[in-house]
Formats: structure tokens, sequence, C-alpha cells
């Protein structure tokens, strides 16, 4: 795998801030691609993927994929598969992490990727895999802030 | 002629999957083969495959009953695609009454062996690496002793003497615990002590009443039983035998002192108190009639029972079956399969009456690993589907030809497992020549309750549903109509509660625990929020929930206790009291206020998170108070069944069946029955 990595730091205010972010990463987001979203229970993935959504265009309610671990999505032009892997590694110690990318497979992420994109939380228990994505890492402040950093790896 | 389906077929540019119908095989080379289909978009394997099936029978001039063996491959790979397969080929199996074979793939592609038995898939080696722990929460709050477990020695029967005041107040405070809205009050046990006619049998535990019983003398010969109650914390210790038997002393020693030698004892029961109706069978009661609408708050029907060989014989009658349903030739049978997440559940039902139900769950493998893991669910699936079908064909005893329609779960849930279940759906229909349903889970779990009042529920009413992955409210408008009002924008309400759960050290599923936990709490310690409740949700949320919030909010209070000092800190139960009360009071708000706006008479209940004891004494209460009849179902309903999806049969019999190109679906439009 090639590496260009390029990385980019975002302060975040407001919710209203958090949803042009969402706005300006839905522009860049191409077909094919695969955005990791990492941060502690409660910084706020599953509200940025939310946002994320609806800016590529899909109505249907977004709600936290977490019981089900993927949801389908039809946006605008693409296919959203919104994944969580929270389910597969919560209370674990060690976990393998090919084991964890077979569960992919098994929401048809593969095929879904030829027609759309992918969005999956708690994406760092996968990173080990050689998968092009854009890494979105977001951090809860103490003020309630949030620092957000973002880096494609290709 | 052999139908054999190959799920790992290496074509140039890709894996796909292989139909073919073969008259004979030879080693490495399918000879004779008819005609083969392959299908490449891995995808569309769920929805092509029943179809490509009949295809290939119809052009080869076929028919399903020429099939002598159906066969699918086995490799260690946990892919979709295979199991897909596997779930169709068992199925159909099962409905043409022929032999299933797995065989293990070689790079050759070799040949099936078709005098083995079907294989189960092979244990995937890559579970190795998984290892689990309870999770390090937060902080460490402090734990109050819970009451410890209740020691069997200490339970005394007493039968009552006198009335002190303390007495009155203990008997009292049973009836609130358990009866709430038809209790006695202090002045009726009074009037009954005194009167002459009852005789009052308690069991105490350690000096205190925990068990009463009212026995009512009518004429010399006449008794009813008019309450047998047990406290909560002491269920499960079979002090209902233990009063019961005590009781029956009573009676005997009453009639045999009168020189009697018949005599009849009546009692009556909520129908849906299915615990205690077996109880009272167990002990020579039967069932001689059902009055509608007896009880009320909730409105609900009566069971009467008799029992009139007590004196005669003096041994209870313990065969509990002679008043079972019986099936009548046009009583429409459903199967129910249900595997959308970690309980494979198989039922028959006709009528709302359950005539056989299986139920299999991959759960303490899950705890294992500290979650549901979807591969193991959906292997597990497979494993048992098809006993779990053979098995409960037997119970009812019933062949599959006398099954009017096979229903199954199709959406929502883990995509993997729904797979299974539909495929193998599939394959039934298709070998058995039955309708198939493909069935919308949600809609399972909200007419669980008729499983409970063994009858339909009214064709207008406010749902509930609230589980680990929705909190929805519902509106029934016609037979199979429904309106969504309102769910959750971000997480479910069970969802937060495990969430919440790990935070706080304890395993998934953290549900029962923080109950029970909070059972021993001050609810009013913190305040947390009530999202979405303010004025300014009024229109755009005005019955949608949101609990992320709350769940960020839990993990903020944690953190501010962990500044203080061990003493300053609040206590375990108090902080889950506090959070179960925030969750249940938007719930239950929410509820009422729709109840209220569309002058709903009838609220319903259903989903896991609906075995909340704090959420259902809250609805009964507030239902209570505005007379509207709420109407929930059993606990072991509440959780994952397939009673609840054959239950649906009956509802949507007179509307077409599913063609067989239906696919699992993780999210759906909730107001649809069938998908």
């Amino acid at each position: 795998m090639t590496s260009a990595n390029i990385l980019k730091h975002f302060s975040i205010q407001t919710l209203e801030e958090l949803q042009s972010f969402a706005k300006a990463v839905a522009k860049e987001i191409q077909k094919g691609d695969t955005v990791f979203l990492s941060g502690n229970l409660g910084a706020g993935k599953t509200t940025f993927a939310k946002f994320l959504c609806v800016n590529l265009g899909v109505t249907d309610q977004v709600v936290s994929p977490t019981y089900t671990i993927s949801k389908e999505y039809a946006g605008e032009n693409m296919l959203v598969l919104h994944i969580d892997l929270y389910r597969l590694i919560s209370d674990k110690v060690s976990v393998d992490y090919n084991y964890i990318y077979t569960q992919l497979e098994n929401s048809f992420y593969k095929e879904i990727l030829e027609e759309g994109i992918a969005i999956v939380e708690w994406g760092e228990s996968i990173a080990n895999q050689t998968i092009p994505r854009i890494e979105i890492k977001i951090v809860r402040n103490v003020d309630e802030t949030r620092a957000i950093t973002m880096e494609t790896v290709r | 002629m052999k139908l054999f389906i190959n799920s790992a077929r290496q074509t140039e540019s890709k894996t796909a999957c292989e139909v073919v119908i073969v008259h004979e095989y030879s080693a490495f080379e399918y000879k004779n083969t008819t005609y083969r289909s392959i299908i490449t978009n891995g995808r569309a394997i769920a929805e092509e495959l029943p179809v490509i099936v009949s295809k290939l029978l119809n052009e080869t001039g076929h028919e399903f009953h020429d099939i002598t063996h159906v066969a699918t491959n086995i490799t260690d790979a946990p892919s979709m695609r295979l199991r897909i397969c596997c779930a169709y080929v068992s199925g159909l199996a099962r409905g043409l009454g022929v032999k299933a074979v797995g065989y293990k793939m070689t790079e050759n592609n070799s040949e099936p062996d078709f005098t083995q038995e079907f294989l189960p898939l092979p244990q995937y080696v890559g579970d190795a690496g998984v290892t689990a722990n309870v999770p390090e929460p937060i902080v460490h709050l402090e734990k109050k002793s819970l009451l410890p477990e209740p020691d069997e020695n200490e339970y005394k029967v007493e039968i009552l003497r006198d009335m002190s005041e303390e007495t009155l107040n203990e008997l009292y405070k049973l009836e609130e615990e358990l009866f709430a809205r038809d209790k006695w009050s202090k002045e009726s046990l009074e009037a009954a002590f005194n009167s002459g006619i009852y005789t009052f049998v308690c069991i105490k535990y350690k000096g205190k009443i925990v068990a009463s019983s009212y026995l009512a003398q009518r004429d010399i010969n006449i008794f009813d039983i008019d309450s047998v109650g047990v406290s909560t914390a002491h269920q499960g210790k079979s002090l209902g035998n233990m009063l019961m038997n005590s009781v029956f002393d009573q009676i005997k020693a009453g009639a045999f002192a009168a020189k009697q030698t018949e005599g009849i004892v009546n009692l009556e029961v909520r129908v849906s108190n299915e615990r205690a109706i077996n109880l009272y069978k167990k002990f020579g009661f039967i069932p001689i009639r059902q009055v509608k609408a007896y009880y009320k708050n909730p409105l609900e029907d009566a069971v009467f029972m008799m029992n009139t060989d007590l004196l005669s014989t003096g041994t209870p009658n313990l065969d509990e079956s002679q008043h079972c349903f019986t099936l009548n030739n046009d009583d429409v049978v459903s199967l129910g399969i249900e595997t959308s997440c970690d309980e494979t559940g198989v039922a028959v039902v006709s009528n709302h009456h359950i005539l056989a139900e299986k139920l299999a769950t991959s759960l303490n493998k899950h705890i294992e690993y500290g979650g549901v893991i979807p591969e193991i669910a959906a292997r597990e699936h497979i494993q048992t589907i098809d006993t779990l079908v053979q098995k409960a064909l037997e119970d009812a005893k019933i062949d599959i030809s006398r099954v009017d329609n096979i229903c199954v779960t199709t959406a929502p849930g883990l995509i993997g497992c729904l797979n299974v279940g539909s495929a193998y759906a599939k394959g039934l229909s298709m070998g058995a020549k039955k309708p198939v349903y493909a069935l919308n889970h949600l809609i399972g779990h909200l007419m669980a309750a008729e499983l409970a009042t063994k009858s339909s529920l009214p064709q207008q009413f406010l749902g509930l549903i609230v589980s680990g992955g929705h909190s929805d409210l519902l509106l029934r408008v016609g037979r199979t109509a429904f309106k969504h009002l309102g769910g959750t924008i971000d997480d479910a309400a069970g969802e937060a509660f495990d969430k919440v759960g790990r935070i706080l050290g304890i395993n998934y599923p953290a549900g029962k625990e923080i109950d029970s936990f909070a059972k021993h709490g001050n609810p009013n310690s913190i305040q947390f929020p009530r999202p979405l409740t303010g004025a300014k949700y009024d229109q755009l949320h005005r019955y949608d929930f949101s609990f992320s919030g709350l769940k960020t909010a839990a993990i903020r209070e944690l953190e501010a206790q962990k500044q203080l000092t061990p003493n300053d800190r609040i206590g375990f139960e108090d902080f889950c009291a506090s959070f179960q009360e925030a969750v249940v009071d938007v719930l239950v708000n929410k509820t009422m206020r729709a109840a209220t706006e569309f002058n709903q008479t009838t609220i319903v209940l259903g989903g896991g998170f609906s075995a909340n004891s704090r959420l259902r004494a809250k609805l009964q209460d507030k239902c209570a108070e505005r007379g509207i009849s709420l109407i929930m179902p059993e606990i072991k309903y509440c959780t994952d069944n397939g009673s609840m999806i054959a239950n649906l049969g009956a509802l949507v019999q007179d509307q077409p069946p599913n063609s067989l190109d239906f696919s699992a679906k993780s999210v759906l439009p909730l107001e649809c029955v069938v998908v």
C-alpha cells in the first residue's frame, strides 16, 4: 500500500459547525471510499455519521447501527453502508482484527463499495487492514467542544 | 435427480454461486449435467437463488418432487453466501422430505458424498483470538449490600389468628406490591377477617408476611380462594406450592370436620397470568369459563377455574395436558421462524394459541465475548434451525402439510442472521409448497401481547416498542395498517442501558441488572436530562426519543463522581435508579401524550425492554389514572421468539404471500407488516 497521508486538524465549537464540517467531508467523498470514525462513547461519532448521511442525500432517519451492526441506506447517487463495530470490540482485552474484518464481509461491504461508500464507527479496530480510507478522530474536550483530526490513508 | 448448489464456484474473475441439476456424479466432474446457472453478484444470492432453482427445474422439465438429494458445499470461511446456500438447502430438503448433504470443498471442486449426513458448519478458527473481560467502569461506585438470598428454612406457614395493626399493614403492603389496582383495602381485609367466612393463610419469612392467600367458605362444602400472592423478592422458591398445600389442608380440615366427602373449590385469575394458571392446574383446577373484561385496569378477561375432586381424591391432579387448545380442521396454522439476532426461535401457532415452540440461544457464547458476534449467531442459527423446525412440528403433533403458512422475520436485525432464517424459509416454502410471508420483527413484538390474551388485539391502539435496537411509537389504524408516530433519532433505550452498563462495569446485556439495582436506589438522586421533552421540540420531535445525550450525561456524571472522595460519591443503586428513571420517564410521558392526543383507549407494549419493571409499573399507574387499558406481553415473550412471528400468520393470511425473491433487510419502514 502506498500511503500518502494528509493530516488536517479542526476545532468544532457547536453542533452547527459539526454539520458544516460533515458537509465539507461529504463533498470530498467518492464511491468506493471508506470513512473510519473513532472516538470514545459520547464523542459524537453517530451524530457526525448522521450529518454525513444527510449531506450524501440519505432521506431515511439515520439511527445508531450499534444493535444491528450495519445499516444500509440509499443516498442521492450512492449507497451508504453505516457500520458500527462497537458490539464486536467492546469489553474485549484482545481482538482478532482479521476476524473483525470478516464481519465487514458479512455486511456485503465489498459489494456495496462498488455502488457507494461505507462509514465505519470504531474503524480503528480494523486499522491493520489495507483499506484505503479517510480516518476521522473525534475527541470530546472538557468544555464540550470537539477536536477533530482527519487523515487520508490511500 | 440431484440438485447441487455450489456457493464457492471459482469463475475467471470472481467467486460465484452455481446451481446445477445432475443425474449422476463422477469424481471431479459433473456428468450428465442438465443445466447450470451462475449468480455472480454475492448480494443477489439471497434474492436470486430460489428464482434460479425454479427456473432451472422449469426449463429442464423437472418438478420439485423429482429431487432426491440436495447438496451444498461447506468451507471454513465465514461467508454469507455459504450460509445462505446451507440454510436454503436445509429448508428445501425438510420441505421435500429428502436428504440434504453438505460436503467439504477441495480445490478440485470434488463431488458431494451423498452417503454422508448433512454436515454442520465447522467452527471458525478465528474465535480463538477473541478474549473477553468484564468492562472496567469509569469510577467504582459503592454498592449497598443487596438483600441476601432468602434462606429456605426460614419460611413458616401461619394461619392468622388475630389481626393486629402490624399484621394488617404487612398484608396491605403485599397487596400493594402485587395487585396494585385490584388490591384489597385495609378496611376490606379487616372486614373479611372479622366476618368469620375467611381463613387467612400466610407464609412468614423471619417474622414478616411474604405470601398470603385468603380462603372463603361459602357453604359447608363450597370454597373460594380469593387471592394467592407471593412477594416478588421471594418468588421462585416454590412458595406458591407451599401456600396452595396449606390452603388445601385448611379446606380438607374444614370439610372433613363437617363430614363432607364432596365439594367445590373456585377461583378466578387474570388470563395473562400463565404462571398462576399453571400452578392451579397442577393442583387440579380446571378452567371452566372465560369472562370477558372481568378485570379493570388493565381491562382483561378472567379465567374461572374449579376443582371438584379435591375432597373425593385428596390428591392434586398432575395431568396438565388435558385442557389444551384443540386444533380444528379449519384453524389456520402458522409456522414461525425468527433469527434476527442471537435467538433461533421456531413455533407453531394457531389462533394466538401456541401449539409448540422451540428456542435456542447462543447468548452464552456471546456473553463470553461481551456482545453478540454475528458470525457466531449466524452459524448457530444454521446448526439449530432445521432441528428446531422438526421438533416443533413433532411437538405440535402435525406434519408440515398441515401448516397453512410459513412466517419468517426478514427485517430488521443482523443481516447475516436474518438471511439464514429467510433462506431456510424459502427452501421450506418451495419444498413443501406452502406460502411464505416475510415479516416485520417489530410488528411481531407489538402483537406478542396476543399470546398472553389468546385473543386478537383491538384494531385501534397505541403501540410502544422498546428494545435494544428500537424505541418507537406506532398507531394501529386498521387490521394490518400501522402509522409511525415517532422513534429514536439516535440510540434505542435498550442500547443506552447496555452502553451505560458498560461504563458502570456491568456485562452485556445490562438491562436486567440495572433494573434490579435500581429497585434499591433513589430515582431522584441525580436529575438526568429528559431529552426531547421541552416545548421547543413540540413540532419537530413531538413523538421522537433521543437517548444518546442521556448516555453522554451519564458518562459526564461518572467522570464528575470520579473527582469526589469515595465517601462523597453517589451509591451505585442510586445512579442506576436515576438513570433508569430518566429513560422510563421520557418513554412513559411521550406515550401518554400520544395516547391523549390521538384519543387512544388502549396501549400495547412490546420489545425486549418492555420487561423493565419500572417501565411496566409506571405505565400501569399512568394508564390506570386515565382509564386506559394497558396490554403487555408476558415477560418471556418480550425477548425474541418464534411464537410472536408465527402469531402474525393469522393477521396476514388474507394478503398475497411474498414472492421468493424477497431479501433480508437491516432497516425497513416500520409501518409494514409484510416486508
